[in-house]
């Protein structure tokens, strides 16, 4: 499909391996735990080990170093900004660990969303709401709304895509720093895309309304997610990281 | 596990002809229009420009000058708030005068038969289907392209606005000494218009024909060619005067004069 | 065919629309009775009023003036979840009317609009994939499938409401002629199974198969009828921004040079066949 820079590390990357066959609910209750524990530690090596976690997860996913790298590429400038000022006000110690926090933060990010077709989370999302039925949240319409957004995103990016290709194919390229005039591109993209969107959102909603959709109303659920042992052993991983963090204070 | 889009394909394509891409979904027509135009650079092997290279650097500008691309949705290739503008937009970084670039864009409109009194002022996202097609090819000729490649120009059409946006690329083939490369899966419109089919199967080029040898490319089940209304009709004459239809009898009109100047003729010979 | 005496499917008595007070009117004065089964195919240049028709059958839009009545009632906000079960519009462009991110929920989704019970669900969705040969791609994501697979989930999604009434709006358009051949085809059987079957189409050659002809010319009702009838007087056609089909286009031409033939009926055999007998006479 279509990959362009820093979005393509959000896209799904099929594969077979472990963390690819764990249940969505897991992964995002292991990452909420993970990102916690993470924010709220305040030593260098509860950060080491908390990479190294993130590491290991990484060589299990089997993706390709490449993704990582192009994907750690696109946040360099602000890592480094970061560091400047970390070593600049509190010192050196400081500045790794908050560099070494943000690289494990991306790579837990990435390694969920690229593990994770875009319908599996989507699932997963939906079971996580279900709850909420209970208080009258028509869960469902939302689930609804969630799962279009999820689907036609891609599809949206694709037009953003073909239409700055439109822009570079008929007219020179400004340089790199000419701001002013690549600013004055950027903008210059807004209608046709907020056109292609709202024509887009038009016909979607024609075609669901004429299958029966009535915004609003009640939908039977259709869609059962089960957890297997793959999960249990996430999720005792996930209630357990917060311990890492009461050794290492 | 990456499959090839396009895969050894090697080609060429001389000035001033009419060359049709087509092949089924996913054969690759569209990658390798946007290969030509150097939208991508090639993996492996290149891809030369009037013999200028696509991926040098120091020759982009120069590249990009020759070559205009037409995307197949107008939407994705208008900008502007008017027409004139639009068109005209193309030509934004060059030293060009106010009053050259109003003559410009004024020829590059009657080219494509848009009044420009008529249309310079009207926005472009309100305009029909084919008239949004026309502003997107003169913004791409003003530009005075020695190439023009195409992706799918009349899908969406209605068969009387098609027939009109083609008969006139085919002109500006002929009065510009264009080259036109046109993606498409309008086998009859290929046949009507091109000096040379190119189809790609799976990313690889499998037929390269003259619109008369077409007959090769239909009895391939590989290529599931849709044989048109008029190859059908062909071949069903085919049977009745055998050896006398000739290959080249692939065009409407030509089909036409030939029953009606040939084959009536038929009971005055003796 | 049609058989006469039935209640018609779908009627427009007296139709008119425009979007606002002042506007232009988009469709006028139509009026048009389709019986059940039948296969009428609506043709007419871009802006002849073809998608505001078919819009006005399911009650996405409300006529201005006069009536929309679909086995009898009439479409307007009250019937409207009932309506949509009996008429099912397939649109042209194949990524626009996913709705699900599999191709068993795009199914579903209907389903879980009109609140069926979930074992109704499954049955049904057992039932139409089998029908449409899709089994093998139940659990495949929509994004993974080809235009013509889409168009195929599409309809499937349409079926399993099991309606009376199936519109195809330019459905083979955006399709490669293969695609568009075979989504033809259950076309056909969709007919053969006693659907009413409204196609919206540019391409002339679709005609060939409708039992009637909607020629629609700035929104007003040019003809409609059989296509004999049509044939005879095909400039109708040309009028409305379309061409007539390839066989009749030579046909015309022909007779315009002095060669008179038997009315064309789309095969191209029979038309070969007749001006061999018609240069053998000479």
């Amino acid at each position: 499909m279509s990959s362009f820079g820093a979005l393509s590390t959000l896209q799904y990357v099929p594969g077979d391996s472990f963390l690819h066959r764990v249940d969505p609910r897991s992964k995002y209750g292991f990452v909420a735990s993970y990102s916690i524990s993470l924010v709220s530690s305040h030593s260098l090596t509860a950060s080491l080990i908390y990479t190294l976690v993130a590491l290991f997860l990484f060589l299990l996913s089997k993706l390709s170093l490449i993704l990582l790298w192009e994907n750690l590429r696109a946040f360099f400038v602000v890592i480094l900004i970061l560091n400047y000022f970390q070593v600049a006000l509190n010192g050196i110690e400081a500045a790794a660990q908050i560099t070494l926090k943000l690289i494990s933060f991306i790579l837990m990010v990435m390694l969920l969303l690229s593990t994770t077709p875009p319908e599996k989370q989507m699932e997963g999302l939906r079971k996580l709401l279900s709850p909420l039925r209970r208080l009258g949240v028509k869960t469902e319409s939302c689930a609804v709304m969630f799962t279009i957004a999820v689907i036609y995103l891609p599809l949206l990016m694709e037009d953003l895509m073909r239409m700055m290709q439109a822009q570079r194919i008929r007219g020179p390229r400004y340089g790199r720093w000419n701001l002013a005039w690549r600013g004055r591109d950027m903008i210059s993209l807004l209608t046709p895309l907020l056109l292609t969107i709202f024509r887009r959102a038009e016909r979607l909603s024609d075609a669901m309304e004429s299958r029966c959709f009535l915004p609003g109303s009640e939908r039977t659920v259709f869609y059962q997610l089960k957890l297997d042992r793959r999960d249990i052993i996430v999720l005792i991983l996930a209630l357990l990281i917060p311990f890492i963090q009461f050794n290492f204070e | 596990m990456e499959r090839k889009a396009v895969g050894g394909i090697t080609f060429s394509i001389p000035d001033g002809q009419f060359a049709a891409i087509m092949g089924p979904s996913g054969s690759g027509k569209t990658t390798l229009g946007q290969l030509g135009a150097g939208l991508f650079m090639p993996e492996t092997g290149h891809v030369y420009v009037d013999n200028t290279p696509t991926n040098s650097r120091k020759f982009r500008s120069e590249i990009s000058n020759k070559v205009a691309y037409v995307f197949q949705f107008p939407e994705h290739q208008l900008f502007e708030e008017t027409v004139f503008r639009d068109i005209r937009y193309g030509l934004r970084r060059k030293k060009y005068s106010e009053l050259d670039i109003t003559e410009k864009v004024k020829d590059a409109m009657e080219c494509v038969g848009l009044s420009f009194e008529a249309y310079k002022d009207r926005s472009p996202f309100q305009l029909s289907g084919g008239e949004q097609r026309r502003v997107a090819l003169a913004g791409a000729i003003v530009l005075e392209p020695k190439i023009l490649i195409l992706d799918e120009p009349t899908s969406g059409l209605d068969p009387l606005t098609r027939g009109k946006f083609l008969a006139l690329l085919s002109t500006l083939q002929r009065t510009k000494h264009m080259t036109i490369v046109c993606i498409t899966h309008h086998l009859q419109d290929a046949l009507e218009y091109a000096d040379r089919l190119v189809i790609l199967n799976n990313g690889r080029l499998v037929y390269d024909l003259k619109p008369a040898e077409i007959r090769y490319a239909l009895e391939d089940p590989a290529i599931a060619l849709v044989p048109t209304p008029l190859l059908r009709f062909r071949k069903e004459l085919e049977f009745f005067f055998p050896g006398k239809i000739d290959s080249e009898l692939i065009q409407e009109n030509k089909l036409l004069a030939f029953i009606t100047d040939r084959l009536m003729r038929i009971g005055d010979e003796p | 065919m049609t058989a006469p005496g039935n209640s018609p499917s779908i009627v427009f008595e007296n139709v008119s629309f425009r979007f606002s007070e002042h506007g232009e009117w988009i469709v006028k004065d139509i009026n048009i009775s389709i019986a059940p089964g039948e296969w009428i195919s609506i043709v007419g240049g871009n802006g002849s009023g073809k998608s505001t028709f078919v819009k006005l059958v399911n009650g996405l839009l409300q006529p201005s003036l006069g009536k929309v009545l679909v086995f009898g009632e009439s479409a307007d906000p009250a019937n409207i979840r009932r309506i949509r079960q009996l008429v099912g519009i397939v649109f042209q462009n194949p990524d626009e009317q996913t709705v699900g991110a599999t191709v068993e929920e795009d199914i579903a989704f209907d389903l879980q609009n009109l609140m069926f019970p979930r074992d109704e669900m499954i049955s049904r969705i057992d039932r139409i994939l089998k029908m449409l040969q899709l089994e093998e791609l139940r659990y495949r994501p929509m994004r993974t499938l080809s235009g013509g697979q889409k168009q195929l989930v599409a309809i499937a999604g349409i079926l399993v409401m099991h309606p009376q009434i199936i519109i195809f709006d330019e459905a083979s358009s955006m399709l490669d002629p293969h695609t568009a051949g075979k989504l033809l085809g259950v076309m056909s059987d969709l007919h053969r199974m006693g659907l009413t079957v409204i196609q919206v189409t540019h391409d002339p050659e679709e005609l060939w198969n409708a039992d009637r002809v909607m020629v629609l010319n700035h929104g007003r009702l040019a003809f409609a009828g059989d296509i004999p009838t049509l044939m005879k007087q095909s400039d109708i056609l040309e009028k409305a921004q379309t061409l007539p089909p390839f066989l009749v286009r030579l046909q015309k031409a022909l007779r315009t040079k002095g060669m008179e033939l038997p009315a064309c009926c789309g095969s191209e055999k029979e038309m070969a066949k007749s001006i061999w007998e018609s240069t053998s006479a000479m």
